[in-house]
């Protein structure tokens, strides 16, 4: 009866239950004000706070090189994913659809590239390639006066290479699922219909994976063009001016205040940008959900025999691996262990010592409790939060759960940036009554909000799988609904709570974007410190304390993998009934980089 | 124990508004064991919603043992966790992260009911032992069987010890021998607590097996209320007929009524039915004169039909066991015939039908809407879809 199932209108009346409501609307405004606050600050005055005013969008237009910066954003978005998409799309081909022998190991390198974040990637890259002091250059002899270096990293390129590096573990987990359920039967329809298999790759497989491929670059583009951790180190420095260092720089001027309303309205910029690439992910998303119902019934393809294949397939994977993982890694150990930047050689073997790791110790402790504090902050707000949005959206059949989960769904549109200017914009306004200004709370709070989308998608795809007349067997037995919410639909969806909770803890510890545009000096974290320790050209203390800091992730990464695999455990599938198949949400497993 | 009056409810499905009660009347005694009966999507099981509070309806009142649990006028409602009732769903809903024990006794210590420990052991215990769970009291639920699980959903709803006891299609998820097995359990179990039970089931032998009285619904109404061999040997109404058993459903139209029994102009000539003061159509109303199977009675002789009586041609014969199941060819209409096995006869075979009054039945049409003659009369020929 399928009337029922939708329209299974909430009964009783709110009584404690509006508790559950109450905290899911807080996590509703404070995804508007991630939002709001932007669109507030950038009419803001930039003197006076309260007092509206055009003028930073003047300002904006009237900004030289406006034209060229909106276009290297573009270029930055497109030239990532691409990068993305020739390295994930054949890893998630061998992965799903071949006989690849060491798929174990590919996926553990792709969870373990996890715990190294995107700016210590980089970071340890700017140290191989820059052209005065670069490693790579020196072992060429071409930093001498007067020589070209061989390597520059200060390019837009070499950030969309490693840009588009880094988001690959990502990328291949949310393809993942659209690339091993397409229908077997559907390539079988063709081969038997006379056409080659080369032709039914191109001319049926391809097609049908479309969707899934094109809404991950959407998805991916969106992280791209917002993310600081690559542009914040390289762009930066290198004066490759795109909106995000616009944004950056105005809110960390040599001289004076912050420019809330110019940072806001670039920020406008940069949200209707990704705005449209949200629009069109919804889109794809939905195209790839059209084919999956398709897909439900048929199994999955044969493993293709990949024969000789093999060998490149390993190069292809391993090259990847070295680029994104291998390197950075030696490189990042390498410095922390020598005195300062020097080529491999048998003198700089004599140098080695842990003198590094000493001083990253005396640096690292208020951090490291700000980090802790920021990440159970996050972890709280966004599963309070997330827990009870859920709730709202599966389970009381209204039509505010609907909008609720809409609303939630679209916020990463939202970039961190923007965010994080919406946030600081909302402590200064707010100062006076809730002085939270530049605080690890505020961040703490907007990294909480930023997270939720992905609690939500999480939470809702397991209680979705969960049959609703748990809930209404409690009720009938005389159980109040704050009773039931709190001892049979938080106990039953728990794993996916554990889950979230890792991945959300380990996703504000690498979070470096957020904490340095609200941090003014006040609440330093490890990813900042380590941000200011490369900035300030102290080498060798950053590798130490970014080796410290892969050290906790390597632990939270391995936590989190280990609660995805029992995310679904066998007692909720029992209970299951079926429902799955009829509301299979793209959780951006992983993707929140 | 149990009143429901004029009880509408609607549901919105994108945009538009779909009636699925249409104003249901009810009375349930106490210690009755009663059965909701019909095809899904009849309402059946949004009615037994209403009455656990599962669902708001849009007005009527529902009163449990004296108390008023939903009215429109006066706007009251009792929400679920408040009414004296108890229910076990089809899927069973046992709670997959506690043991049997913790499911009895969770609702007993966290619910309205509030028990203290002591009592709460006692009574678990004792619900344990009715349904003979005692080893199983400290197994988790996940490990149990489908039978088992729905023991435990029946034991945690017993151990609220309610004044109505709610039960959807429990047993529709279990084989067809379990099934059986456990209808005539749970039949007996709530005769001998003497416990008001509403059942809702859309199987109609296990309806007729289990019901003290049967509700059969179809679109959001009841169509008939009665006991089961009420229902199987008066079905006052079209849907009734062809829900329930099999029947021959003859078209016609009332020609007079005289005490208990009516004459029908069918095409098979005048026939002379059983027609109680409930299905009472005025003379030339359209109607059906039902006729079942096992009760026509089946002759060979050449001598020209008697009144209730008529000739056809046997067109297909099966063979079914403990008997023989015969169509039969009456002019343009097809009879089914249910036989002894001792009268066989051959396709082909003349035969003299003979419909004795006391086993006909005056039946009510299903309410059409008004169009075209030709047209309502093809609908009524072939059954209906039931509208999901």
């Amino acid at each position: 009866m399928a009337v029922h199932e939708r329209n299974d209108t909430s009964s009783g009346g709110p009584g404690g239950i509006a508790l559950v409501y109450g905290l899911a609307l807080l996590g509703l405004a404070s995804v508007a004000v991630s939002l709001l606050g932007n669109i507030l600050a950038s009419f803001s005055d930039r003197a006076d706070i309260g007092h509206f005013t055009l003028l930073n969008y003047g300002e904006l237009l009237g900004e030289h090189g406006l034209g060229d910066v909106t276009l290297r954003t573009l270029m930055l978005g497109v030239g990532s994913v691409s990068m993305m998409l020739f390295f994930g799309f054949p890893i998630a081909w061998i992965l799903s659809r071949t006989d690849f022998a060491w798929k174990r190991m590919t996926i553990g390198v792709l969870v373990a590239k996890l715990a190294i974040p995107g700016f210590i990637t980089a970071m340890s890259y700017v140290w191989l390639l820059n052209p005065t002091s670069g490693l790579v250059n020196r072992m060429f002899g071409a930093t001498a006066l007067g020589a070209e270096p061989v390597f520059n990293i200060y390019g837009l390129g070499w950030i969309c290479l490693l840009q588009g590096a880094v988001l690959v573990p990502a990328c291949v987990f949310l393809m993942l699922p659209a690339f091993q359920h397409l229908d077997a039967t559907l390539e079988e329809a063709a081969w038997v219909s006379g056409v080659s298999p080369a032709r039914t790759i191109r001319r049926v497989v391809l097609p049908l994976l479309a969707p899934a491929v094109l809404g991950a670059a959407m998805f991916f583009f969106v992280i791209s063009v917002e993310t600081f951790d690559i542009v914040g180190l390289i762009g930066l420095p290198g004066g490759i001016k795109v909106l995000s260092v616009w944004i950056y720089d105005a809110m960390h001027p040599a001289i004076g205040m912050p420019d809330y309303g110019f940072a806001a309205a670039v920020g406008i910029l940069l949200f209707l940008m990704s705005a449209v690439a949200i629009g069109f992910y919804i889109y794809f998303v939905r195209r790839s959900e059209r084919y999956a119902v398709v897909a439900g019934k048929g199994r999955s393809s044969p493993p293709q025999s990949l024969g000789l294949w093999r060998w490149p397939a390993l190069a292809f994977v391993c090259g990847w691996a070295f680029i994104a993982f291998v390197l950075p890694l030696v490189t990042l150990i390498w410095v922390a262990l020598v005195p300062y930047l020097q080529v491999p050689s048998s003198a700089a073997l004599k140098t080695l010592s842990l003198t590094s790791f000493n001083f990253a110790l005396s640096y690292i402790g208020t951090p490291l409790l700000n980090t802790s504090i920021v990440a159970a902050g996050a972890i709280l707000l966004a599963l309070t939060w997330g827990a009870s949005i859920s709730w709202v959206v599966t389970r009381s059949g209204t039509r505010t759960g609907l909008w609720l989960d809409t609303a939630v769904f679209l916020s990463p549109a939202v970039p961190s940036m923007v965010a994080a200017v919406a946030f600081q914009y909302l402590g200064i306004a707010l100062y006076r009554w809730l002085p939270i200004y530049g605080t690890i709370w505020l961040i703490s709070l907007a990294i909480g909000t930023r997270l939720l989308a992905f609690c939500t998608r999480t939470i809702n795809a397991a209680s979705w799988q969960i049959h609703r007349q748990l809930d209404e067997a409690a009720y009938v037995s005389g159980v109040s609904r704050l009773k039931t919410f709190r001892y049979i639909y938080l106990p039953i969806i728990a794993p996916s709570l554990f889950y979230s909770s890792a991945m959300v803890g380990l996703l504000s510890v690498r979070e470096l974007t957020v904490p340095l545009i609200i941090d003014a000096g006040k609440a330093p974290v490890v990813s900042t410190l380590v941000f200011q320790l490369q900035t300030n050209g102290n080498h060798n203390v950053a590798a130490a304390v970014a080796i410290y800091m892969i050290a906790l992730l390597v632990a939270l990464v391995f936590i989190a993998s280990r609660l995805s695999g029992a995310d679904r455990p066998a007692q909720s599938r029992r209970q299951a009934q079926g429902r799955s198949a009829e509301r299979r949400e793209p959780v951006p497993l992983l993707a929140a980089e | 124990m149990l009143a429901i009056t004029t009880l509408h409810k609607a549901f919105q499905v994108s945009g538009t508004s779909i009636a699925a009660l249409r104003g249901l009347d009810l009375e349930i005694a106490r210690g009755e064991f009663f059965v909701l009966l019909g095809p899904s999507g009849c309402g059946k099981t949004t009615m037994l919603r209403c009455i656990a509070g599962l669902e708001r309806p849009g007005s009527g009142t529902i009163v449990i043992d004296d108390t008023v649990v939903f009215s429109t006028r006066p706007q009251l409602w009792v929400p679920p966790e408040r009414r004296p009732i108890g229910m076990v769903f089809q899927s069973y809903a046992v709670w997959p992260h506690m043991d049997v024990y913790e499911n009895i006794a969770f609702p007993l210590r966290e619910g309205v009911r509030n028990l203290e420990r002591g009592r709460i052991a006692e009574r678990v215990r004792s619900v344990l032992d009715l349904l003979g769970l005692n080893d199983l009291a400290n197994r988790p639920v996940t490990t149990l069987s489908g039978g088992q699980q729905q023991r435990v959903a029946l034991a945690r709803a017993l151990a609220l010890q309610p004044k109505v006891l709610l039960m959807d299609e429990p047993l529709s998820n279990l084989d067809l021998r379990l099934q059986i097995y456990l209808r005539r359990q749970i039949k007996e179990l709530m005769h001998r607590l003497g416990l008001t039970t509403v059942y809702v089931t859309h199987n109609q032998s296990e309806a007729l097996e289990i019901g003290d009285r049967i509700a059969v619904m179809e679109n959001g109404r009841i169509v008939q209320i009665g006991r089961p061999i009420e229902l199987y040997r008066n079905p006052e109404h079209e849907t009734v007929a062809r829900f329930i058993g099999e029947m021959n459903l003859i078209e016609g139209r009332v020609a007079f009524t005289e005490g208990d029994y009516a004459v029908a102009e069918t095409a098979l000539g005048v026939l002379r039915a059983h027609a109680p003061r409930s299905t009472s159509l005025p003379p030339g109303e359209r109607c059906f004169v039902g006729v079942r199977p096992e009760d026509i009675e089946v002759g060979t002789g050449h001598a020209p039909p008697g009144p209730n009586e008529c000739s056809g041609t046997v067109t297909t014969v099966r063979f079914i066991g403990d008997g023989l199941a015969y169509t039969c060819q009456v002019g343009s209409l097809e009879l089914k015939l249910k036989a002894h096995r001792r009268t066989e006869l051959a396709p082909g075979a003349e035969v003299r039908l003979a419909f004795s009054p006391e086993f006909c039945v005056l039946i009510k049409p299903r309410d059409e809407e008004p169009r075209g003659e030709d047209e309502a009369e093809q609908l009524s020929r072939q059954p209906r879809m039931a509208a999901e």
